[in-house]
């Protein structure tokens, strides 16, 4: 399994199940709805991520969490230029 | 404000008539007759000074002038210029009323970045203000120019000007365009409004601007915050329905109709996040101006 790095500093603010995230660095800005705000929480908050404590996470235990979707949502994170791959 | 009598006509034709919009002045320079009427008409509850007894900062010096002829009289074009830069195409010369107005706003929206800019209009009751984003087209001026005469203070029709310290709402109550059919339905239904000269067949059709109630004019250094956000959308034939709108993507919606959003950079976001946060946020759809009224209403109640 992977690790990501967090390389982009982002404001947030989630307002019922969206959330709206600012990438500070390239001044975009992202709408994201219907996503399990705990992993975007997570995935903002820290600089490193692992995907094994994504999966284990114990506030998942609601949601089905799979790699393969943890894997969309970091590609996801990637393509907004809030994360790199790192391993 | 201002107690000496200014001869609007002489000053737009010899140094400049200054008209103070909100926490903007303008200096007007046109020598075309019909700009001065307009601007009688439109302006004469405003704050208006010669501009050699103008203290302080003026923050855009325009001109609309004739072009196109060897005496501006004769010319059949008009041209807006603000620091001697002319910014768009010569248009007919009777859409000078609508040029400067245009013309204005273009000022604001281009160049003001102490401030949040957004496309809305903006109108305020017992000390809250409702802020109307929306595309053209979907009804907010007619809209606006209705609630107005409705006991709602205007503080914009077109531009809203949020301060980026406390994201309270800067008026900015200019006279308010109205296009097409719009004119007559406001015509009708208020007959004592004051319109300005129309100008036919512009790129939006036919438009005219009506003149703001003196009480937002006289008003216009109370700032006020922001407690609804309300995409106004008209569809013909269509029912009142007010329901409630995210806010994450209210706004986004904000920041789609914003002029300097991205300027701004982290100060907009921060800006917008405290707007949506702190305001009720609603997607409003009518065809009746009555209900809608009555809607707005019970509201601001």
């Amino acid at each position: 399994m992977s690790t990501y790095q967090r390389v982009s500093d982002v404001m947030f603010e989630v307002w019922g199940g969206s959330a709206v995230i600012y990438n500070i660095m390239s001044g975009n800005t992202f709408l994201i709805e219907k996503f399990p705000i705990y992993i975007l929480e997570y995935c903002l908050l820290n600089d490193f991520i692992d995907i094994k404590e994504l999966v284990l996470s114990p506030d998942s235990e609601d949601e089905i969490i799979d790699s393969q979707y943890i894997d969309d949502i970091l590609n996801s994170f990637i393509k907004m230029g809030f994360l790199e791959e790192i391993e | 404000m201002s107690n000496k009598k200014v001869d609007i006509y002489n000053e737009l034709t010899t140094s400049g008539l200054i008209v103070k919009v909100g926490v903007f002045k303008y200096r007007i320079c046109s020598p075309l007759p019909i700009l001065g009427n307009s601007i009688s008409v439109l302006y004469a509850d405003y704050e208006l000074s010669e501009y050699n007894d103008c203290s302080g900062f003026v923050d855009f010096h325009v001109l609309v002038k004739g072009i196109g002829g060897c005496f501006s009289a004769l010319s059949r074009k008009a041209q807006f210029f603000v620091d001697d830069q002319a910014p768009f195409n010569a248009l007919p010369k009777q859409h000078a009323p609508a040029i400067i107005e245009w013309g204005m706003n273009w000022c604001i929206s281009s160049q003001i970045n102490s401030h949040l800019i957004v496309h809305a209009a903006v109108i305020e009751k017992n000390g809250k203000a409702a802020v109307l984003p929306a595309p053209p087209g979907s009804g907010k001026s007619t809209l606006t120019a209705s609630l107005i005469q409705e006991g709602w203070r205007l503080l914009s029709d077109e531009l809203t000007i949020i301060r980026l310290d406390n994201y309270y709402v800067s008026p900015n109550p200019r006279p308010v365009s109205l296009k097409n059919e719009s004119i007559d339905v406001i015509k009708d239904k208020y007959p004592n409004v004051v319109f300005g000269p129309i100008s036919t067949d512009t790129s939006k059709g036919n438009v005219c601007h009506i003149k703001p109630p003196k009480l937002s004019v006289i008003n216009q250094h109370i700032e006020s915050p922001i407690t609804w956000v309300i995409f106004p959308k008209y569809q013909y034939q269509s029912k009142t329905y007010l329901t409630e709108y995210n806010k994450a993507k209210a706004l986004m919606d904000i920041a789609e109709n914003s002029f300097n959003y991205s300027r701004l950079g982290r100060q907009g976001f921060i800006a917008l996040r405290n707007v949506v946060d702190n305001a009720r946020c609603y997607q409003f759809q009518y065809s009746d101006l009555d209900e809608a009224i009555e809607t707005f209403d019970s509201l601001g109640s």
